[in-house]
């Protein structure tokens, strides 16, 4: 049972992982960072930045789950986000709490030297311990 | 004996040009000098009380949101029980703080804790460090039952909080649904909404105002007040009552009771959720039991009592023998320390609570007969609310030459020296020919304008 920290610095043992940080969507609170600021500025602007984008994948109803998915409306709609550009790849991976919270995991990956389907697995299961009583 | 050379603590000493160098400004002077000093204890504030340990916010708490018990026990993750006995460990023994009972006992993970405590504590943060009227105090060596979970550097909390000002301003700049009432302004079928603010929007009812919301949501208050401000901009929500903006004293059009909702409300920050839109002086009394026949009011004005809700108790004030232009306006200054009335005798707060009351009975009772005395009803009105317009003028208005300067004499020699203060005060015949210009009250004026006006008529 991780806490914050440990949980961030488990992220950055990914292959290609550049930064990572747990960031609350509807202020753009940075909860933890580790490593590098994507973006080059500070991990303040970066968080305030990608939990703009979370909260609009969140709230929005396009990407909500279908009927009949089994998706209970007290977990977030969508599992992640991912994003990827000429050198990088960025996913957020929302987080299950029982209590209201609008927590993502934020990870940087390098695009060379990262696997981006191992970097998905390894976040939710993170994402899932770090909830986990 | 082990020797101690510790240094002692730095001179508190607010030092402007530091926080102007800091981007973010400094939204306390008094929480940098703590942190500078790494000081242990609580910081109470006027909207809200931050705990310190050795120079780092160890937790945060403020009646304007739900505590971390709130949004744990609301949302299942802890039951009420558990909780109830964590903290009970902890009370009875600081060293099972809550937090690590919760953890121990297998009842949140440490992830959870960490979460959502930083969470609260950044929530409550953002009201405690709100612009106040009032100075804030520290006590050294308090400590609070949840324990250390995270700190939270202090620079780190004031330039969460600037940025959280500056997002709410964002998304809209109109802060009246932070506080104030809110009503819905139109069906909302014709927007979509999300769940989320869906769930907000069922229960904007008239009465509840961001903060009954978030409690009642188990969330925390300023999610509450993004998802509040977003759904104003989107024009689906609005502030039922505007935080009382006084209007300009030049204005002296007073219309039913709109304008007199504005007078009695207080400008500390807690008082404004309390208002209640739909009477907004509730126990207004009802135009006074007929007052003695040498203060009763001319008939003709009668039928205009009414129009005028709060302002019945004033309506003897012009056959009254005597009221000195000023005293309604020093009284008022004590009624609302925090109001900046310009009066050189406007007493400080420490004296106004400590001699306040005793010196005005007995300042009435030599000078006022008992039958020209006004009614017992609005003297007697039941809430600061009313009492407020009336109060003062009838407990000050006996007040002769003798007695003005014997308070002048006891509240402070250099006041009394002071050369902008009034000559002691005689008995006016007229007092409602006297235009009010030594004080710029606009609430005042306005009273003052309407009994003129009731008076000519």
């Amino acid at each position: 049972m991780p806490g914050i920290d440990e949980c961030l610095l488990e992220v950055m043992r990914l292959p290609g992982a550049r930064g990572a940080a747990l960031v609350d969507w509807t202020s753009g609170l940075p909860l933890g960072t580790v490593g590098d600021p994507p973006g080059g500025e500070d991990h303040d602007t970066a968080a305030a930045e990608a939990a703009e984008l979370a909260r609009l994948a969140a709230e929005h109803r396009a990407f909500t789950p279908g009927e009949g998915a089994g998706w209970d409306s007290a977990e977030p709609p969508v599992e992640d986000v991912i994003i990827s550009n000429r050198d990088s790849y960025h996913v957020l991976r929302f987080l299950r709490a029982t209590y209201e919270s609008n927590v993502f995991l934020h990870l940087w990956l390098d695009r060379d030297e990262g696997n981006l389907a191992l970097a998905r697995i390894r976040l939710g299961d993170l994402a899932g311990r770090l909830v986990l009583a | 004996m082990t020797p101690v050379n510790t240094p002692p603590p730095r001179l508190p000493v607010r030092d402007p040009s530091a926080a102007r160098q800091r981007p973010w400004g400094s939204v306390s002077p008094m929480l940098n000098r703590l942190a500078a000093e790494h000081a242990t204890g609580v910081l109470v504030r006027e909207r809200g009380t931050l705990y310190l340990s050795e120079g780092r916010v160890v937790h945060a708490e403020s009646p304007a949101t739900p505590g971390i018990d709130v949004l744990l026990t609301a949302g299942g993750a802890v039951d009420p029980e558990g909780w109830q006995r964590a903290v009970e460990g902890a009370e009875a023994d600081p060293k099972r703080p809550v937090g690590r009972t919760l953890i121990s006992q297998g009842m949140l993970s440490q992830g959870q804790l960490e979460l959502c405590h930083l969470g609260t504590l950044y929530d409550a943060a953002y009201f405690a460090l709100a612009p106040s009227s009032a100075p804030g105090h520290f006590r050294y060596g308090a400590w609070h039952w949840m324990g250390p979970v995270r700190p939270v550097p202090v620079s780190a909390l004031e330039r969460e909080t600037m940025r959280r000002r500056s997002l709410l301003n964002r998304i809209w700049p109109d802060p009246s649904t932070d506080t104030a009432p809110l009503t819905v302004v139109r069906p909302a079928r014709t927007v979509p909404v999300c769940p989320r603010r869906q769930a907000i929007l069922d229960l904007v009812d008239g009465r509840r105002t961001a903060t009954d919301i978030a409690r009642e949501l188990g969330r925390p208050a300023f999610h509450t007040l993004v998802d509040l401000r977003r759904l104003a901009a989107a024009g689906l929500v609005a502030a039922t009552h505007r935080p009382a903006a006084p209007p300009p004293p030049t204005t002296g059009t007073a219309s039913g009771s709109g304008t007199a909702t504005a007078l009695p409300v207080q400008p500390t920050a807690r008082s404004r959720p309390v208002v209640s839109p739909a009477p907004p002086v509730p126990p207004v009394p009802p135009v006074p039991p007929a007052p003695p026949a040498s203060l009763a009011p001319p008939a003709s004005l009668a039928p205009l009592v009414p129009l005028v809700q709060p302002l019945p108790p004033l309506a003897p004030q012009p056959a009254h023998p005597v009221q000195p232009p000023d005293g309604g306006a020093e009284q008022e200054a004590r009624n609302h320390p925090d109001v900046d009335v310009p009066l050189p005798l406007r007493p400080s707060r420490g004296r106004h609570r400590a001699g306040q009351g005793s010196p005005a009975a007995p300042r009435t009772a030599p000078t006022a007969p008992p039958a020209t005395s006004p009614p017992a009803g609005p003297v007697s009105a039941p809430t600061t609310a009313t009492a407020h317009p009336a109060e003062p003028l009838t407990s000050v208005a006996p007040v002769t030459a003798a007695t003005s300067v014997t308070a002048v004499a006891g509240r402070s020699a250099a006041a009394a020296s002071t050369p902008g203060v009034p000559a002691p005060r005689t008995p006016v015949a007229a007092p409602s020919q006297m235009p009010p210009t030594s004080f710029a009250d606009p609430d005042l004026t306005l009273l003052r304008r309407l009994r003129a006006a009731l008076e000519t008529l």
